[in-house]
């Protein structure tokens, strides 16, 4: 509600604006005052009056009126049909008005009656207008929900660090199948409800969902290609006294589109669900318990539209004696398994997603990760991040491979004027990929240069053709980074080299070269002549060797027993 | 390109089974190889389990063993028995005749089910070749394995609609059922267990199959990628194979993987254009030198793509740039290899190495060197391209502004309205470029002939539409029906405007 003085201020404002708007459209000015203040007053109470309940402080208020203008700001449901309310209760007053100049000469034509008819009806119907939009808009907004594909990478709302797959398959359907007394398999719960397709689904696979009691605890994935998709199974058997026939047997099936080969993420998500329910049957007969018949829907319709729209779910179940059961369900890529690979210290890393780096969101993590992730911008190294904030290498190097391995940032190895560096086809995509330009065009401007007072000037824009010829003239001709720069100038045209590089080698338009000595004799059992086989690179061989690239490319040339291939 | 590519020369495929559904239920009869189950450890005391139901007192999990009989007692790798897995693969009457995948524990198991009918009965039978496949494989190689069950199975029912194959084998394992040992039993009566026994071992063996069934049937088939990464070729797909197809112009050429010899019932004319096939010709070459219509050069090299048998390739020429391939190849068992066919004056790596950076073709084999060296050479760069660890690289062109650095033409002159007007009605992208083009053409009027200026600029406006990055000098070349040097010539006099790219082009690479 709002407050006693801000409540007065902006009811005798509206009673105000009311009035002038009144004389505006045709009501007289000096005669009849009484008459126009009441229709003021009227329309006040109906469409004005209602907002000092509804808002807390006038910025809200204020808001929601320069909000109203544009359609697509999301309003919550008490504000939409406030908005709406006052503007039919207006409309209404102002149509109303149009019975006055008829010469019908009947009492109730007097002014302001017909406006104040016009003003209660109207507010009547757009009461009643709110609540249906707020209703569809429910639905809508559900089979949104249900109909949403994966977000790609973006993290808008998400937390930091928290990735949604898009190539992750979508989820059509989760069934819940029971053996039935007397009717055999049938279908306990589905979602979305009603679905003539997850029906169309079970009747398929009746065998398989609710087997043989040797096939329980197998589980099963069958591909249906008539329906597009793809049923992960899990039948389970549960013996006991109390069922009716001495066993209990259900399954809890996903059908996932069949489109994507990644259904196999899934495949966890469908085992530890039957888990879960194994549990929770065995102590609670949450399955087989008329009272619990709720939950089990709830819970599934919760994990369908959460696992479908976030790749993961958390349920909280209430059992018996007002126990909390919590469930946590989260979609994983196939290679999450595997160990991340090492961060070498002349990585330099690179974020893969806009990530708006506020306070708030840096706040909240980790103290190193804190110091660390504003320190990442493309151009310093994972060693360079730690010298610049005095701390030990490793330590940058542990939190930017966790960064990497939640698909944070990418690794690109760090820019040097000796490396050879050649575009690779993917360059075309980027000459039609008018985000990328522009993306592309701010990043690899000479940011800012400084003039002999020590002010920063930033620098204009550079032209796309430029940069694009550039990209261009990194052929496979063998000259270094350092040679291409003294041909091409891009300086002269206001481009960092350094970050165009950094950009082609992020984006995947740039590639760079390594030098691949083979060696042509017989190997015997030297080490170093085995390993030139053309899968070890000049710069892994110098690394193991502690030497420099030069010098060894030099040490190796000299014996004559090699050649030496770039790709 | 930049993606590592796997040699795995082994195959996908696993193991092979035969389901028979029909009037005494349905059972697996067939499984090779039959490998033993893996030693499995005690089950743990932990969990509880029941096979009857009823009698526990808690609640636990139902484990109850399998029971089937005779085939369904027979246990396999997967940690099910036989007939736990035919019950599993059992396919509904409306999902016949349809791709079938399905997995079962992480194994994938993929077929074509058909259903089938006795002669004068009513009974529906169903027959499902199952293929086990290895985990990791794509989508097209288990599509391709499903391509192969359903051939397998049509000729079988063929068989059975000839003389009642299926009904007979049908019968005897029935008869089999009973015996102690019924898949040995069964495969000493049978003729459909040696012929999926050889089938197994010609796929993993080769890629491909051409056989004929009991000498009645033929059936071909080819899992490419297999196929391609045994001759130590990138593998494709099927997908990508028709891809290649459907994009061959009569300027590609093609290189044999392997020597290829038609049976002798082949079309006489697929020998014909094998004895002119050669690295250096085209598609058109051929079709001239052989005299054999382009239209019918086109359907056997597509049959020989398709079979695996060829690649696609430009054809060997001096002025092709040629480059190391990026995939990183196993070097050493190539070395060995080339060595055995060339001998030791020259490594393998030499002939990669020269081409580092990329090279024209002349400048390895040069024409001042021996014949015979010369000759050795052209092979030393087949060789490679086949196993494709040499990749050829060709320009493409973008219209694009000069650079904001460069010396623009200054003419004296105006460009004369008729070029003026030829340049706007023109496809070029924005009015820097028209205005920069119409500079280049009055400036090129100081010292060439009108009639030669106009021909240049009618030219480079044909040509310009084309010149987006996504077509190579070739592609323009013969689409507009243009000698190279011409070309080459009106490329060099609007260089201004243009940015070149060498890449590899996808089609034959």
């Amino acid at each position: 509600m709002l407050s006693p003085p801000a409540a007065v201020k902006y009811v005798s404002f509206s009673w105000a604006v009311f009035y002038v708007l009144a004389v505006l459209f045709g009501a007289p000015f000096f005669s009849d005052f009484i008459a126009t203040a009441v229709l003021a007053t009227t329309l006040t109470l109906v469409s004005a009056a209602p907002a000092v309940l509804l808002f807390d402080s006038e910025e809200q208020l204020l808001e929601l009126l320069v909000s109203s203008f544009s359609c697509e700001n999301i309003k919550t449901n008490k504000e939409s049909i406030y908005l709406s309310t006052s503007t039919f209760a207006v409309l209404g007053a102002w149509a109303a008005a149009a019975v006055h100049p008829l010469d019908w000469d009947r009492w109730w034509q007097r002014y302001p009656l017909p406006s104040l008819i016009g003003c209660v009806c109207g507010a009547l119907l757009g009461l009643l207008v709110g609540i249906v939009r707020v209703y569809i808009g429910k639905r809508i907004s559900y089979n949104k929900a249900k109909k949403r594909p994966f977000a790609t990478g973006d993290s808008s709302g998400g937390r930091f660090g928290h990735y949604t797959f898009d190539d992750a398959p979508k989820l059509l359907g989760i069934l819940l199948a029971e053996f039935d007394n007397t009717e055999g398999p049938i279908i306990k719960h589905s979602v979305p409800r009603g679905n003539i397709n997850v029906e169309a689904t079970f009747s398929f696979t009746k065998g398989l969902i609710i087997p043989k009691p040797s096939m329980f605890r197998h589980s099963f994935s069958l591909t249906i290609k008539s329906l597009g998709c793809k049923v992960l199974m899990f039948p389970v058997g549960i013996d006991h006294t109390s069922y009716e026939r001495g066993r209990f047997t259900f399954d809890m099936a996903f059908i996932v589109d069949m489109t994507s080969s990644a259904e196999t993420m899934y495949e966890p998500i469908v085992q530890k669900c039957a888990e879960y329910l194994i549990e929770l049957e065995m102590e609670y007969n949450f399955l087989t318990n008329s009272k619990y018949q709720k939950q089990v829907l709830e819970m599934m319709e919760k994990m369908f539209i959460e696992l479908s729209s976030k790749g993961e779910s958390v349920i909280e179940i209430t059992l018996e004696d007002d126990k909390i059961v919590s469930l946590y369900f989260k979609l994983c890529p196939l290679y999450r398994g595997c160990e991340p690979p090492e961060i070498d210290y002349h990585m330099v890393p690179m974020f893969i997603r806009e990530v708006d780096l506020t306070d708030r969101l840096i706040e909240k993590m980790d103290v190193l990760s804190q110091k660390i992730i504003p320190q990442i911008d493309g151009i310093n190294t994972v060693r360079e991040i730690a010298i610049s904030l005095e701390l030990d290498p490793s330590l940058v190097a542990r939190c930017v491979r966790n960064l990497h391995f939640y698909e944070c940032v990418s690794l690109v190895p760090m820019f040097l004027y000796y490396n050879t560096y050649v575009a690779t086809e993917r360059v075309h995509d980027f000459y039609k990929n008018q985000k990328e330009i522009n993306e592309c065009l701010d990043f690899v401007k000479i940011q800012s240069i400084t003039t002999e007072d020590g002010s920063e000037i930033p620098m204009p824009t550079p032209e796309f053709s430029d940069v694009f010829r550039l990209y261009l003239s990194m052929k496979v001709c063998g000259k270094n980074i350092g040679d291409w720069t003294d041909i091409e100038n891009p300086r002269s045209m206001g481009i960092d080299e350094h970050r165009l590089v950094q950009f082609g080698m992020h984006h995947q338009f740039l590639r760079k070269l390594s030098v691949y000595p083979i060696c042509t004799v017989n190997p015997g059992n030297n080490s170093i002549l085995k390993a030139c086989n053309g899968k070890t690179s000049l710069d892994e061989l110098s690394l193991r060797h502690n030497v420099e690239p030069r010098t060894m490319f030099e040490i190796l040339s000299e014996t004559e027993k090699f050649e030496f291939v770039m790709k | 390109m930049a993606t590592p590519v796997k040699f795995d020369s082994e195959c996908h495929l696993h193991a092979v089974m035969c389901f028979l559904a029909g009037q005494t239920g349905e059972k697996i009869v067939s499984i090779y190889p039959h490998r033993k189950p893996p030693p499995k450890a005690p089950p743990k005391e932990s969990t509880p389990a029941s096979s009857t139901p009823g009698v526990s007192m808690k609640p636990v999990l139902t484990s109850v063993k399998d029971p089937s009989v005779g085939f369904g007692l027979v246990e396999t790798e997967f940690d099910m028995s036989l007939g736990m897995l035919a019950q599993a693969v059992k396919t509904q009457e409306i999902g016949c005749n349809d791709g079938f995948d399905m997995k079962i524990n992480n194994q994938r198991f993929v077929g074509y089910p058909k259903t089938w009918k006795a002669r004068g009965g009513n009974t529906n039978y169903q027959i499902l070749i199952v293929f086990a496949l290895k985990q990791g494989c794509d989508q097209h190689t288990a599509a391709a394995y499903q391509t192969l069950s359903n051939k397998i199975a049509v000729s079988f029912v063929m068989l059975q609609n000839y003389f009642g194959f299926l009904e007979r084998e049908d019968k005897w394992a029935d008869m089999a059922d009973s015996a102690d040992d019924p898949l040995r039993e069964f495969s000493k009566t049978s003729f459909m267990v040696q012929t999926l026994i050889d089938m197994y071992d010609e796929v993993r063996k080769r890629g491909n199959i051409h056989k004929y069934q009991i000498n009645f049937v033929e059936l071909g088939f080819c899992d490419e990628a297999h196929a391609l990464s045994r001759l130590n070729v990138v593998p494709k797909g099927r997908q990508d194979i028709d891809e290649i197809v459907r994009k061959m112009k009569p300027y590609h050429g093609i290189l044999l993987l392997e020597d290829v010899w038609p049976t002798p019932d082949a079309n006489p004319i697929v020998a014909k254009l094998l004895s002119h096939c050669s690295p250096d010709r085209s598609i058109l070459d051929m079709s001239t030198a052989s005299g054999i219509p382009i239209f019918e050069v086109f359907m056997i090299i597509r049959h020989l793509l398709q079979w695996t048998r060829a690649i696609l390739i430009y054809p060997l020429c001096n002025t092709n740039i040629y480059t190391s391939a990026t995939s990183p190849q196993p070097l050493d068992k190539m070395a060995e290899k080339f060595a055995a066919q060339f001998g030791t004056t020259i490594h393998l790596a030499a002939g990669l190495s020269h081409f580092n950076p990329p090279k024209t073709l002349d400048t390895f084999i040069r024409p001042n060197l021996p014949l015979h060296e010369q000759g050795v050479r052209a092979k030393l760069v087949v060789a490679l391209l086949r196993h494709q660890m040499l990749m050829q690289l060709h320009q493409f062109y973008y219209i694009l502004k000069p650079y904001s650095n460069a010396v623009l033409p200054d003419p004296i002159e105006q460009c004369p309205e008729e070029f003026i007007k030829l340049i706007f009605d023109s496809q070029l992208p924005n009015d820097d470029v028209k205005r920069v083009v119409a500079d280049i053409c009055a400036e090129m009027l100081s010292h060439t002939a009108y009639g030669a200026v106009k021909r240049k600029l009618t030219l480079f406006m044909k040509c310009v539409p084309m010149m987006n990055g996504n077509h190579h000098l070739e592609d323009i070349k013969y689409k507009n029906n243009l000698d190279r040097a011409e070309i080459e010539s009106i490329f060099k006099s609007f260089e201004l405007v243009i940015a070149t790219f060498r890449r590899p082009d996808f089609v034959a690479e």
